[in-house]
């Protein structure tokens, strides 16, 4: 019995001995330490959190970051989320996205939320939950998982790396770092920490002396793209798609504001995923679903997929196709606030007319901005219009930036088309090659008028010209040149004056439909 | 349920220990064993149990059957629905996947549905050890080697005691009968030994066997990158680590039955050291090789019709050997390869060949280790890779450092030190008893990178 007992002790005692180390170190962040937070939430400034303390545990960070903040507006997704984080000085958002996230996990999450407030969700869904060979992160490991992970042998020699490099472990779990500016609540190693937000910032962005992750190469191996996400996609994941609609039933029987998007991303993979066979059908679906999808429960469908539309610069993607720009998802952020308010975004196109400088109109107001006033609702203006521009110089400039995309937009160009400004003679084929570029639900054109410069009766062809483009593309025409007199022209007889201005306007918002035609 | 999972080692197994030897009565023993058993089989699929359980009550009834009858017929009635069971699970996608491929390609249909059907069926574990168990009794009952078992209960025991189950060793019931029969009281040392000889057996799995896999795994998951160095070198390194994974299984489940008073057969005695190849099947898996003698090559004729039906026959035992271990055409390869250096061994001992033990056991070791590129490897381009590598296709390329080592230390230590189940490790003391509990927390914390035993699939 003696030698069983030794036998059975020694065993015990070793196993116990690794538990207690792999406990206390955790190494791979297995285990919830709310201190942690509590400190980095005490300091003065408050501190960030290091990755290497919260490892893991999603779920409870994120929940905590929901509970420890007078949240009203938060937005959930995959790693493609976490830099979305709050404006300066705001207490009231939090990023409760996860990485290897799913509908499932979204699911969870927001039932793990009290159902009594009010709030505005982000949900940022991405095409590759879709697939049903795609995994989740287990955000709840079971019991044996757990005990695993106390007796395992590579946590133990992970825990002995971690304690040779920060021998303060051993008596202190973490210890606040300074990395840059910044404190850190951490250990030696902060490559990766979250804002007390829950967003996430590398450490490399706070003191760029510190580690930078390799940049996957751009790569069409679907293994491998995004840790094969995309791998074996042969159908929209109809289990998924329940999940997601049981996310916004959840949503809308809790009386919350939700606006959906996709996270965007760069051009050579939208290239490719546009193109490859297994994903291209899949990726048109996953497109035409969502809208459909979130508008079945009231809710607004935000396509992200191309980064122009936020506007993001290409520069802002790695090839990994990780956005790393902070500020190109803060830029999300403001499209995804704008749509929450349920405001509208404008573009306006055109030459000095839409840009409406008081010098040239003599006006306090263009008619974009009074346009935008008709609408009432509020409405983010982007006034993209170029004085002196013509046709083409217009779509050179929308093939820079690959296109717009807005709620709405409002075209006014031609006037510099004109022989006796800039002869150039092929407006027709560039207001066409502009319209293909232009992507918003509500896309208005307006002719323009005679200022009595040049030859009527050609500038009437190319009112009539700029109508029947409009019209093959679906758009509404302001008819322009017929209800404008000379008497709304400015004192430079060139540009209309406040009134004409307020006639372009009405005209535009009371265009019909050219399919209505 | 696996022996290196925690739920085993840390749940099911202390609670079904204690509660046998709470348990007074012989016969509740049983009952307990025989249910813990179930309990064992069904954590993967409940499923798997009433699989079992039909094939429990085909061997009972038919055993009496047979005692009854003493006709083929009876055999046939017992024998023919347990191969059916293994083949409906086994090879019903083999067989009909090859089929509807052949078809298809006559007819230029592709069958989908049926394919998927046929790919979707899952095999249950353990089925191929449980129907071989059950032939077995049926046979030696029709031979009047056994009396048919009347008792049920010790009938399910047989087929369904735990730690033979899943990959055997593939017990006779003339073995286990005698053994039921009888109380087995509460004997620490017994109990002690089989404790020891289990974790031994579970750091053999962990620490020799997945230290094997890491490596092999990396080289033998592509073989068209591989050069002659890497392609030997990895299918040598699979030979020693199939062998550490299926004897580290075997002294798992004697140490494991031992602890309830059961002695099970051996199944490996240092296959390496086999100086033929008919050496080598008497080391390796020896309660396999031992049933395909007695059950399919003795009734095929065996040695008893001349030279031309013994080869034949081996052929045929070895191929059918090489399907019993997975529904596919490697394994056939695998199983005739093997019969083929059977005869090759007896032809050239006819010839008088001798040559020194030394040589003779390089050889042996070197034909053995080729064959498993057969059984390693699945598809023909993969077997082509490799073997195209190992005969210099692609030049000599580097000595993978790493694999070598472990090869040149676990051949030095199979060559001199005897097979861990024949240690005597009831007389070890308390330095002896410490060291192994260290071992086996060594082992039990190598679990979390552990891999599925290889035998499992079978």
């Amino acid at each position: 019995m003696g030698r069983l007992l030794v036998f059975l002790g020694t065993a015990a005692t070793l196993l116990g001995a690794l538990a207690a180390l792999n406990w206390w170190v955790d190494p791979f962040g297995e285990f919830w330490k709310p201190n942690a937070v509590r400190e980095a939430q005490s300091s003065r400034p408050p501190c960030l959190v290091s990755h290497e303390v919260i490892g893991g545990e999603y779920l409870p960070f994120k929940l905590d970051v929901f509970h420890s903040r007078p949240t009203h507006t938060f937005v959930t997704g995959s790693s493609r989320v976490l830099k979305i984080g709050s404006w300066p000085g705001e207490r009231t958002f939090a990023n409760l996205g996860m990485p290897v996230m799913s509908p499932e996990i979204v699911l969870k999450e927001l039932r793990a939320l009290p159902a009594g407030r009010k709030e505005t969700m982000y949900l940022g869904v991405e095409a590759w939950w879709l697939n049903p060979s795609f995994k989740g992160f287990d955000v709840s490991p079971s019991f044996e998982q757990r005990a695993r992970y106390l007796l395992s042998r590579s946590a133990f020699d992970e825990s002995v790396r971690t304690i040779r490099r920060a021998p303060y472990v051993f008596l202190h779990r973490w210890h606040k770092e300074e990395v840059g500016s910044s404190c850190v609540i951490g250990r030696a190693r902060p490559a990766l920490a979250w804002r007390l937000d829950g967003s996430r910032v590398w450490s490399f962005e706070l003191d760029p002396k510190t580690y930078h992750p390799a940049i996957d190469p751009f790569t069409t191996d679907l293994s491998k793209l995004r840790t094969g996400n995309y791998d074996d996609w042969t159908e929209l994941d109809r289990a998924r798609i329940r999940d997601l609609e049981h996310v916004l039933a959840l949503a809308r029987s809790r009386g919350w504001r939700v606006v959906g998007f996709t996270p965007p991303d760069g051009d050579r993979y939208l290239r490719f995923f546009a193109s490859n066979p297994v994903i291209g059908p899949r990726w048109r679906q996953f497109a035409r679903l969502m809208p459909k999808l979130f508008a079945r429960y009231g809710y607004r469908w935000l396509d992200f997929r191309d980064a122009r539309s936020i506007p993001c610069p290409q520069s802002d993607f790695v090839d990994g196709g990780y956005h790393t720009n902070a500020a190109c998802s803060m830029r999300m952020r403001q499209r995804l606030d704008a749509a929450a308010r349920g405001q509208l975004t404008l573009v306006a196109l055109g030459d000095s007319i839409p840009a409406a400088r008081p010098r040239e109109c003599q006006c306090s107001t263009g008619f974009v901005t009074l346009y935008a006033r008709m609408l009432r609702q509020p409405v983010s203006v982007r006034n993209l219009a170029v004085p002196g521009a013509n046709s083409s110089q217009l779509l050179e400039l929308l093939r820079k930036r690959g296109g717009i995309h807005a709620d709405v937009a409002l075209v006014m160009i031609g006037h510099n088309d004109t022989p006796w400004v800039r002869p150039d003679g092929s407006l027709r084929r560039n207001l066409d090659s502009i319209l293909n570029l232009v992507h918003a639900p509500d896309v208005r054109v307006a002719n323009f008028y005679d200022d009595g410069h040049g030859n009527r009766k050609i500038v009437a062809d190319y009112a009539r010209t700029i109508c029947d483009v409009a019209q093959q593309h679906g758009a509404r025409c302001a008819d322009v040149f017929h209800a404008f007199t000379p008497n709304l022209l400015a004192a430079d007889h060139v540009h209309p004056n406040s009134a004409g201005q307020r006639l372009i306007a009405r005209l535009l918002y009371t265009a019909s439909s050219a399919r209505s035609k | 349920m696996l022996f290196n999972s925690f739920v085993f080692l840390f749940v099911f197994l202390p609670l079904v220990v204690v509660a046998y030897f709470a348990v007074p009565q012989h016969r509740a023993r049983l009952v307990l064993i025989v249910i813990a058993s179930y309990v064992f089989y069904a954590y993967a699929e409940w499923w798997f149990a009433l699989l079992m359980a039909a094939s429990t009550l085909v061997g009972f009834v038919g055993g009496q059957l047979i005692e009854r009858r003493g006709s083929k017929a009876a055999v046939a009635a017992t024998v023919v629905p347990l191969l059916a069971l293994l083949g409906a699970f086994k090879y019903a996608a083999f067989v009909g996947g090859n089929l509807t491929s052949f078809v298809g390609v006559i007819t230029s249909q592709g069958f989908p549905g049926l394919h998927a059907f046929l790919n979707g069926i899952v095999l249950p574990i353990g089925i191929s050890f449980y129907t071989f168990e059950g032939i077995s009794y049926a046979v030696d009952v029709y031979r009047g080697k056994l009396k048919a078992e009347r008792d049920p209960l010790r009938y399910a025991f047989f087929i369904s005691f735990f730690p033979h189950l899943i990959a055997g060793p593939i017990v006779r019931y003339g073995i286990l009968q005698p053994q039921l029969l009888r109380r087995h009281p509460f004997d620490v040392d017994r109990v002690r030994e089989g404790l020891l000889l289990f974790a031994l057996g579970l750091a053999k799995k962990t620490l020799v066997a997945d230290s094997f896999a890491t490596w092999v795994n990396r080289y033998l998951d592509d073989p068209s990158s591989l050069h002659a160095f890497e392609a030997w070198t990895a299918i040598i390194g699979f030979g020693f680590q199939i062998y550490f994974d299926f004897s580290a299984y075997s002294d798992m489940a004697l140490g494991l039955a031992r602890i309830f008073g059961i002695e099970l057969p051996w199944n490996f005695n240092r296959p390496y050291r086999a100086t033929s190849p008919v050496e080598f099947w008497r080391r390796w898996h020896v309660t396999l090789s031992t049933w395909l003698r007695d059950y399919l090559y003795i009734p095929l004729g065996g040695n008893r019709k001349g030279e031309r039906r013994r080869d034949a026959n081996l052929i045929a035992t070895m191929g059918l050997g090489g399907l019993w271990h997975g529904a596919s055409l490697n394994f056939v390869i695998w199983g005739l390869y093997q019969g083929v250096l059977l005869l090759a061994t007896h032809r050239l001992r006819r010839l008088g060949l001798r040559v020194p033990p030394a040589v003779a056991v390089a050889i042996t070791f070197v034909v053995v280790m080729f064959g498993w590129v057969f059984f390693r490897l699945h598809s023909a381009s993969a077997i082509g890779d490799a073997v195209g590598a190992m005969f210099l296709l692609n030049g000599l390329g580097q000595l993978p450092g790493h694999l070598l080592l472990l090869i040149v230390a676990a051949t030095a230590y199979t060559m001199v030190i005897p097979e861990e189940w024949t240690w005597n490790v009831r007389s070890f003391g308390f330095a002896r008893v410490a060291t192994v509990g260290v071992v086996l927390a060594v082992a039990v914390a190598s679990i979390y990178t552990s891999h599925p035993f290889i035998y499992f699939r079978f």
